[in-house]
C-alpha cells in the first residue's frame, strides 16, 4: 500500500515535471524582449540652443513578424520630463484692460510629455489596463469628476501643446524591420533642464509583452550653465559679478569714446 | 543670429537686441539720458519676462551712468555728499522695489503693474517733452519773450530740521527732502530698472534748488550705486539678471552712446527733443495696445522661479 503510493507521488512529480517543461518551452517560445535607446544620451542647452530632435531607436528580439509591414506588434513610447509647479491664470477684460484674474497651481506637473505609438492608443490596448500597468498616458493624471471638465487643465493641456511640450503621434513610431523599429521626438526651445525618461511598451493582441526603458538628460552647457549656476547657488556673486561687468564696460566705454 | 539666454529661458535674435542696445545708446548719448527707461519696455515688448526685463535694464544702467559720471566728475559737477545722501535713502527704495516685484511676480500682477507705470510716465513725459521743444522753436522763431521767473528762494522745506551745508551745490538746508527724494526715486529705480534721472532731475532743481551744473553730474553718480544695488538685490530676491543679455546690451550701448553723442553736436535741439519725446509716446501707445488687445488665449501658463 505504501509502495503503490509512493510510485503513485512518483508519477505526479513526473507528469508535473512534463508540464513545466511544455510550459517553460512555450513561454520561451513567446518570450519576445524588447529594446531601446536613443540617438543622445545628453543633450545641451548652450548658447546656441534651438530645440533637438531625438531619435529612438528600438529592436524586438526573437520577433515573430514577417516584416515591417506586417503590423503585428503594437508599439508605445512614452517621454517624460522633469515636474514642475505650472500656475494657470485666467486673464479678463477689466476697463478695457486685461488683467490676470483667476488661477489655479499644479504641481508636480510634467514640463515636456510625450507619447508615440504605431496606431491610436484605444486601437492597441484598453486604458484601464494600461492605467494598471501604471502606464500613464495622460500628462495630467488628476482625480477628475466624471463629465466635469476643468478650464484650467484644459488651459494647461492646450497651452502646453502648442507650445510643444506635449506631443501626442498615434503614427510616430514606424517598424523598419521585422524586429527594428524607429521613433523621432522634436523638443522646443523651452525644455526644462533634468532628466527625461524614456520607456517603450511592446504590445500584441492588447497584451503588454515586454517593456523597457532609458534616460535622456538634458543640461545647460558652456556657458550658460556657468551663469544658471552662479545666479541660483551664489546670487550674492552673480549679482556683484553683474555689477562689476557694468561698471568696466562703463569705464571701457569712457577710455574709448567718452575722454574727448 | 539666435542666441539662448541662460536666465530669460527664451532665444532671441542677438541682433535685434544688440540693436536695442545701440538705440539706446545713441539716444542716452543724444540726450545725456540713462535709458533705462526705454531698455526695460522694449526688451518686455520683445519677449523677455517683466521681471528679467527690469533687473536686467537696471545692469544696463550702471554700465550708462558710470561713463557719463567719470566726464561729469572730472569738470567738477558732482556734489558728492548731496549725492551720498540721495543715494543712502534710495538704497532703502530700491530694496523695497524690488520686494515689491517679487510680491507681484508671486501674484501674476508684474507685467500688468509694469505696464501700467511705464504708461503712466513714459505719457507723461513725453507730452512734457513735447509741449517743451515745440514751446522752444514758437520761442526760436517767434521771437515770444521768454518769462525770466526765477523761483522763489524760500520754501517749506527751508524749515525743515537737520540742516547741512553742500558746497559744491552752495546750499544750506535739510538732510531730510534729499532722503526723501532718493527713497522715491530708489523705489521706482526697483520697480522699473531705471535710474529714474527724469524724476531725480526735476526734483533737484525745482525742490532742492541745486544750481543746474551739478544736478546731472549728482544724479548719475548716485544712480550708480542705487542701479548696482537694484542690480544685486534683483539677482538675490528673483534670480532675475540675465548677464548674458546685459553684456549685448551694454556693448550695444557703449557704441551707441559715442555715435549720439558726436550726433549730439551737429543736429538742433529741440527737433531731437520733439524726435525723443515721439519715441517715448510709440513706446507707451504700444504698451497701452498690448494691454488692451485680446490675448491670444484667455488663459496664461507661468512656472513660479525658485532658488
Amino acid at each position: 500500500m505504501r509502495q503503490a503510493a509512493s510510485k503513485f507521488l512518483r508519477l505526479v512529480i513526473f507528469v508535473s515535471l512534463c508540464f513545466a517543461g511544455i510550459i517553460h518551452e512555450r513561454a520561451l517560445a513567446q518570450d519576445e524582449t524588447v529594446q531601446l535607446d536613443t540617438s543622445l544620451r545628453e543633450i545641451s542647452i548652450g548658447s546656441d540652443f534651438r530645440g533637438a530632435d531625438i531619435v529612438i531607436f528600438g529592436a524586438v528580439d526573437d520577433s515573430k513578424q514577417k516584416d515591417a509591414e506586417a503590423s503585428y506588434y503594437d508599439i508605445i513610447v512614452v517621454i517624460r520630463g522633469p515636474s514642475e509647479t505650472v500656475i494657470a491664470r485666467r486673464k479678463e477684460n477689466h476697463l478695457g484692460i486685461w488683467i490676470n484674474a483667476e488661477s489655479r497651481s499644479f504641481e508636480k506637473v510634467p514640463s515636456f510629455y510625450g507619447v508615440l505609438s504605431t496606431k491610436p492608443l484605444d486601437e492597441i490596448v484598453d486604458p484601464a489596463i494600461l492605467r494598471r500597468l501604471y502606464i500613464e498616458l495622460d500628462p495630467t493624471p488628476f482625480e477628475k469628476e466624471p463629465l466635469a471638465s476643468d478650464p484650467f487643465e484644459e488651459a494647461l493641456v492646450r497651452l502646453k501643446t502648442k507650445q510643444g511640450l506635449y506631443v501626442q503621434n498615434p503614427e510616430g513610431v514606424k517598424f523598419l524591420s521585422k524586429s527594428l523599429f524607429r521613433a523621432s521626438l522634436e523638443l522646443p526651445t523651452s525644455v526644462t533642464e533634468g532628466d527625461y525618461s524614456v520607456r517603450i511598451y511592446l504590445f500584441h493582441d492588447r497584451e503588454l509583452l515586454s517593456w523597457d526603458k532609458s534616460i535622456v538628460e538634458v543640461k545647460k552647457a558652456g556657458i550658460e550653465r556657468y551663469l544658471y549656476t552662479l545666479a541660483f547657488d551664489q546670487p550674492y556673486a552673480y549679482g556683484l559679478l553683474a555689477v562689476t561687468l557694468a561698471v568696466f564696460s562703463g569705464l571701457i566705454g569712457w577710455a574709448i569714446f567718452g575722454r574727448s | 543670429m539666435q542666441i539662448y539666454l541662460p536666465i530669460a529661458e527664451t532665444s532671441v535674435n542677438i541682433f535685434t537686441i544688440f540693436g536695442m542696445g545701440i538705440t539706446v545708446g545713441f539716444l542716452s548719448g543724444l540726450f545725456g539720458v540713462g535709458g533705462g527707461f526705454l531698455i526695460t519696455p522694449l526688451l518686455m515688448l520683445s519677449g523677455i519676462p517683466a521681471a528679467v526685463a527690469v533687473a536686467t535694464g537696471a545692469n544696463q544702467v550702471v554700465a550708462s551712468s558710470v561713463s557719463g559720471s567719470i566726464t561729469q566728475w572730472r569738470r567738477g559737477n558732482i556734489d558728492f555728499k548731496m549725492g551720498t545722501l540721495l543715494l543712502s535713502g534710495g538704497i532703502i527704495g530700491a530694496l523695497l522695489g524690488v520686494q515689491i516685484v517679487q510680491y507681484l511676480a508671486r501674484t501674476g500682477q508684474i507685467e500688468l503693474t509694469i505696464s501700467l507705470l511705464y504708461v503712466f510716465f513714459l505719457t507723461s513725459i513725453g507730452l512734457l517733452m513735447l509741449f517743451e521743444s515745440v514751446k522752444a522753436w514758437q520761442r526760436n522763431h517767434g521771437n515770444t519773450a521768454r518769462s525770466a521767473r526765477r523761483p522763489g528762494q524760500h520754501s517749506w522745506i527751508h524749515g525743515l530740521p537737520l540742516k547741512l551745508r553742500f558746497q559744491r551745490s552752495k546750499l544750506y538746508i535739510s538732510a531730510i527732502p534729499p532722503i526723501v527724494i532718493g527713497f522715491l526715486v530708489g523705489l521706482l529705480s526697483g520697480i522699473l530698472g531705471i535710474g529714474g534721472g527724469f524724476i531725480m532731475l526735476p526734483a533737484m532743481i525745482y525742490l532742492l534748488r541745486m544750481p543746474t551744473k551739478v544736478v546731472i553730474g549728482t544724479s548719475l553718480f548716485q544712480v550708480i550705486f542705487i542701479a548696482g544695488f537694484t542690480t544685486v538685490f534683483h539677482a538675490v530676491s528673483n534670480y532675475a539678471v540675465d548677464l548674458l543679455l546685459a553684456f549685448i546690451l551694454m556693448v550695444g550701448g557703449v557704441i551707441g552712446a559715442q555715435f549720439g553723442a558726436n550726433a549730439g553736436q551737429k543736429l538742433r535741439g529741440e527737433q531731437l527733443r520733439a524726435l525723443l519725446a515721439l519715441l517715448v509716446l510709440g513706446v507707451s501707445l504700444r504698451l497701452i495696445f498690448d494691454l488692451m488687445s485680446a490675448p491670444p488665449d484667455p488663459f496664461i501658463l507661468q512656472v513660479p522661479v525658485t532658488g
